[in-house]
């Protein structure tokens, strides 16, 4: 086992002697300033501990950033100030050990092919749950927008939201006014969707498509259309172009599409914006919320009890959202 | 409000160039009682007044009396609307406007009158109310259902986290409304909406902070009981105070016997003062407590879900 600390504590030399003193361990103590140089030179299948007392405040920020990048490999902190605040980010981060202010014992082999055995571990669930989305035929576009490329396929959290009184708007309203409203409505919906991450990516008289980039662990999309239906009554007052209760329906799927940019979706063939638009336009009752099973996987904890199953669509387990009454 | 050489010299010229010293006389009664320009001026009665020597002193007299901005929404009346009989034409008015829009101040044309504008400051008097000033406000009081329970049966930074986004959310809901939080007072908060729609903005406020914190329950609350609260709407006079504890006003004593005794959890209670006022959409969704034969009674919102 080799085992490395960056370290400039005569102290904390002390706490590693278990370490430097047994025959199993293949120990070195190399000075702070070297950190980067010492992890390009350190073998794959070292365990390193960084005592980040060591560092100023900027350069702490600095390594942690640095150590995150490095978070394939095996690394531990050892903070004797306690003075980083989120220990928890460290392990999401990639660390799999934390020596903290109250800790004064010392650090033993075993507690390190704990640590060892962790990472392990965490790696292997990270790679299980990839390839189940593998397998689902899912292609991760990531959390955003940067790595999206025209032309490309990508999986998405496809919504579609259409407003249900436009038959009567258009038949009452003058044209003037229903470009209005469907200008003020389009810019309600863009307003929200943007900032969860969201684009519109294809709009007509009151109803649209909107895009989500997914990266395979949470689909925020499903509490923002949660929000968006609690809010009806706020909006209609707030909007006085309707001068009535708007109700709207919303559905979200989970499936591929080629991306293509906005205005230039006219000779797109998929079969899950097909299927959001039915699901919509075919299946939905009016004012109502509909997810398919696959999006509500990934929805946020706790929603779950918010969605009733109401039947199965083009082989999708749909639900719909309890209503307020 | 700082007013500065050149607002001034557009407000003498503005007043100089539309009317005469009479009808200026009378303008200036209106914000000042028993106004008497030839005293002000010291020129002797029989003597005519030149425009801008008039215009100039009013400017003056009611700057120094934190009057300018009244002024300047009485000219603003007298051009869309009628001063003694007719409408007037007001020059640099334009100017004039942009000249306090630049100092942060924006007009409100329903209440006909300036406040500060949101994007540069948010403080509790809007920018224009004054100290002991009588006005009419929406107050809406939020009180969370037991606090020291929640205190008592979780961890400090729990409870810490907890009321920080509590805060964020009702900030975040009134301040959007133009309405101004005027004090916290641990589990418990008066905010206070004046301006145009005030009435809907405030119970609009009341219901989203409803909405937010059942989805804050539902996937964000690391309490062991969901975060609850009661709110309570009702508007009324009340003088304006900057320590809003020396504030003694029948509206706010209302207000807080409304949310404790008529208010339930996780519910809104709107007075029917208030109720009168509101987007009819609201209305709809309005329960109704009490008789109306026996009052007191209220309207009340509350989430509630089909089964």
């Amino acid at each position: 086992m080799n085992v490395i600390l960056f370290s400039d504590s005569e102290e904390m030399k002390e706490r590693f002697l278990p370490l430097q003193r047994s025959r199993a361990v293949d120990f070195s103590l190399l000075p702070c300033s070297s950190l980067k140089r010492g992890l390009k030179e350190a073998p794959r299948e070292a365990f390193v501990y960084v005592d980040v007392s060591g560092y100023g405040r900027e350069s702490k920020e600095r390594i942690l950033k640095y150590l995150k990048v490095y978070g394939k490999r095996r690394y531990g902190i050892v903070d004797p100030e306690g003075s980083v605040c989120d220990i928890g980010t460290l392990f999401l981060d990639g660390a799999s050990d934390y020596v903290g202010r109250s800790f004064d014992g010392q650090i033993t082999p075993r507690r390190v092919r704990g640590a060892l055995a962790l990472r392990a571990q965490m790696l292997e669930d990270a790679g299980s749950h990839k390839k189940t989305l593998v397998e689902d035929g899912y292609i991760l576009s990531g959390s955003d927008w940067r790595r999206m490329r025209s032309g490309q396929e990508y999986t998405f959290c496809l919504m579609y939201i259409e407003l249900e009184d436009k038959r009567q708007l258009m038949r009452t309203l003058s044209d003037d006014l229903i470009g209005a409203a469907d200008n003020s409505f389009r810019s309600y919906v863009e307003r929200t969707v943007t900032q969860n991450n969201g684009k519109v990516w294809m709009w007509n008289d009151f109803e649209g498509i909107v895009l989500f980039p997914f990266d395979g662990r949470r689909c925020e999309a499903v509490l923002m259309c949660f929000g968006l239906m609690l809010s009806r009554t706020v909006y209609s007052v707030e909007n006085p172009h309707f001068n009535t209760l708007l109700s709207f329906s919303i559905c979200l799927h989970l499936g591929n599409t080629v991306y293509r940019r906005i205005g230039d979706t006219g000779t797109i063939v998929s079969d899950s914006v097909n299927t959001v638009f039915n699901l919509g336009r075919k299946f939905g009752e009016p004012g109502n919320f509909y997810v398919t099973g696959e999006v509500l996987a990934y929805a946020p904890k706790g929603m779950e009890g918010c969605f009733l199953p109401v039947g199965r669509f083009e082989g999708f387990e749909v639900l719909r959202m309890r209503l307020p009454v | 409000m700082r007013v500065n050489s050149r607002l001034t010299n557009l407000a003498i010229r503005a007043l100089a160039e539309s009317m005469d010293v009479h009808t200026m006389s009378h303008l200036a009664r209106r914000l000042i009682q028993n106004y008497d320009l030839f005293e002000r001026t010291g020129f002797p009665t029989n003597i005519s007044i030149p425009n801008k020597d008039a215009a100039r002193q009013i400017v003056y007299d009611l700057t120094s009396r934190e009057l300018f901005l009244d002024l300047i929404v009485l000219l603003i009346r007298m051009r869309d609307y009628y001063f003694r009989g007719r409408k007037y034409r007001i020059p640099y008015l334009r100017e004039i406007l942009i000249e306090i829009n630049n100092s942060g101040l924006v007009y409100d044309k329903e209440s006909n009158q300036f406040f500060e504008d949101p994007s540069i400051a948010k403080t509790k008097n809007w920018g224009v109310l004054r100290e002991n000033g009588e006005y009419i406000f929406t107050f809406f009081r939020l009180d969370i259902v037991g606090s020291s329970q929640l205190v008592r049966q979780n961890s400090p930074e729990v409870v810490h986290q907890t009321y920080k986004d509590l805060r964020r959310i009702v900030q975040n809901a009134v301040e959007k409304r133009n309405g101004r939080i005027w004090n916290w007072e641990g589990d418990g908060v008066l905010i206070a909406f004046y301006f145009s729609g005030r009435n809907n903005n405030a119970v609009l406020s009341a219901m989203e902070i409803i909405h937010e914190l059942y989805i804050y329950n539902l996937i964000k609350s690391e309490l062991n009981v969901p975060l609850r609260v009661r709110i309570a709407v009702d508007s009324g006079p009340c003088k304006f105070r900057h320590n809003i504890e020396d504030a003694e006003s029948e509206t706010l004593k209302r207000l807080a016997n409304i949310e404790a005794q008529s208010t339930k959890p996780d519910c809104v209670t709107i007075s029917s003062n208030v109720c009168m006022y509101i987007d009819h959409l609201i209305t709809n969704r309005l329960e109704r407590t009490g008789e109306q034969e026996n009052p007191p009674y209220y309207y009340y919102y509350r989430l509630k879900w089909e089964i």
